[in-house]
């Protein structure tokens, strides 16, 4: 059992993640270019995205597929959720929706981080990972409402008053900071830096886990599968190919020295913005 | 000169020179009785009429009535939003620039952005007041007189978009611009909350599976 590999996203779910991240990334690089258009580093971002008219033109495109992706996973979610065991199908450990356990979870972790308490038992989806799914609605609204406010200023101005458009700007940019401050700080040293998962944890890009770890880390999942008896026939399952292995560790490290770079220059330059 | 001549000039005056058009005479009347504030306002036709009240769906932060605000406090100053010329009276404003009196203002998208000059929306002297009746900038005709020129299509509900927009994160700003201020500061503090949680959460894990790690490894060593 020892070389088996623990399915815990499906093809779907991680072109889902995939698509978004590669999304995120080009709206945080065309958004920073826009900025920071006054220093060398702005000019030099936007200057790959075709000058600071160019790289709008870039993050309204990607802003718009970001939009309809996220349209895309609300029917999925649709397809997915178990109608005929709704509600108490999408409350149970398999879902995303956070419970008091979580609650618990949160407390009795910080408790084993401080030496208070044990570490948690996990279930298959932590306290943590529901945020960060759960931030994804917020962002993706947030952005998608003030951007596309933005998007065509004169056609907004018919609907609502154009003083609303200096809201839609700073909110923009404020979610910017509070999307980019979370996901390249928090997100990517839990995900990837933390002693556990480091150099690179890799279950978002071939979609498996490694039994031992996951046996250490989310022993109640583990525990509730082997009870139920679907670890052995539908969970468990070959490890990855080395190349496959190789390029999700390549395009891994890409996006995230990529991110830290974007969070590094952006806070090198915070100083510059003009507005 | 004959009456008959007379006749027949006066005739042939009817039948070959044009027809009189209503709106020449207005352009004209308009043009010679504006003409003191016509480089500074632009042409305006002769039948404007009065700026109505604001919208009641449709308003410009800080602004009530018809704009006019007076405060206790400088009801004895010269409200310089209602005149023809700005800056009437400032001593050496010809050795002035714009930045020197305005530097916050000059600090916008629309300026530092988008290049464009104060004189492109505020017009060249005498410059008049945003507020003044006749003035390119008076809300009821900003719309068309200075947005339209890059905003095709613009609304009286566009112009309502503060160019000069207040730092939001000034305290003042609440007071000139609440929904801003508001708004964004209770944005900026689900970020803050969102940090100061995340952050040292991230570095105490970090910390925690280090020190556990350690210890196992030295656990598996004594063994």
């Amino acid at each position: 059992m020892s070389n088996k590999k623990i399915l815990r996203f499906t093809v779907t779910q991680r072109l889902f993640h995939i698509l978004l991240v590669a999304s995120f990334m080009i709206q945080t690089a065309t958004g920073c270019a826009r900025l920071f258009i006054e220093t060398a580093w702005g000019r030099g971002l936007a200057f790959v995205f075709g000058g600071y008219d160019g790289a709008l033109i870039v993050h309204k495109v990607s802003g718009t597929f970001m939009v309809l992706l996220f349209l895309c996973h609300l029917v999925y979610l649709a397809v997915v959720i178990d109608w005929k065991r709704f509600p108490k199908g999408v409350l149970g450990p398999d879902s995303l929706v956070p419970n008091l356990s979580d609650i618990r979870d949160f407390f009795q972790h910080i408790g084993w981080f401080l030496g208070l308490a044990e570490e948690p038992k996990f279930e298959r989806w932590a306290y943590y990972e529901k945020f960060g799914y759960w931030a994804v609605f917020w962002g993706v609204v947030m952005f998608g409402v003030t951007g596309y406010m933005l998007f065509n200023p004169v056609a907004t101005a018919r609907y609502v008053p154009g003083w609303t458009m200096n809201l839609a700007l700073y909110l923009h940019r404020e979610e910017m900071e509070l999307a980019v401050g979370y996901l390249f700080i928090a997100h990517f040293f839990v995900s990837h830096f933390r002693p556990r998962r480091f150099p690179m944890d890799r279950v978002i890009f071939d979609g498996t886990l490694d039994y031992r770890e996951t046996l250490d880390e989310r022993p109640a999942w583990v525990g509730r599968m082997e009870k139920e008896g679907v670890l052995a026939q539908e969970i468990l399952v070959s490890e990855p190919s080395r190349a496959y292995k190789i390029v999700s560790f390549v395009l891994g490290y890409f996006l995230v020295c990529f991110g830290i770079f974007l969070l590094l220059f952006g806070l090198l330059n915070i100083g510059a913005i003009t507005w | 000169m004959t009456p008959r001549t007379l006749a027949v000039l006066l005739v042939g005056l009817v039948i070959l020179a044009p027809e009189s058009v209503a709106a020449q005479e207005e352009v004209a009347s308009g043009y010679y009785k504006y003409r003191d504030r016509e480089a500074s306002t632009g042409y305006f036709e002769e039948y404007e009429v009065k700026p109505r009240g604001p919208s009641p769906f449709i308003q410009a932060p800080g602004v009530t009535g018809r704009g006019m605000r007076y405060r206790s406090d400088d009801k004895n100053v010269w409200n310089r939003k209602f005149l023809a010329d700005s800056h009437r009276g400032i001593p050496f404003y010809q050795n002035r620039t714009c930045e020197s009196c305005h530097a916050g203002e000059v600090r916008n998208m629309h300026g530092t952005r988008v290049g464009i000059t104060c004189r492109q929306c505020h017009s060249s002297e005498p410059i008049a007041s945003i507020n003044h009746y006749y003035s390119r900038m008076n809300p009821i005709r900003r719309h068309a007189y200075v947005c339209a020129k890059c905003h095709e299509g613009a609304s009286g509900s566009l112009a309502t978009y503060v160019v000069h927009s207040p730092n939001p994160e000034d305290s003042g700003t609440a007071e000139v611009f609440p929904q801003l201020y508001y708004a964004y500061m209770a944005l900026r503090l689900l970020t803050l909350v969102t940090l100061a949680v995340f952050i040292p959460h991230t570095l105490l894990w970090g910390l925690r599976e280090l020190i556990a790690k350690r210890r196992r490894r030295r656990e598996d060593h004594d063994e």
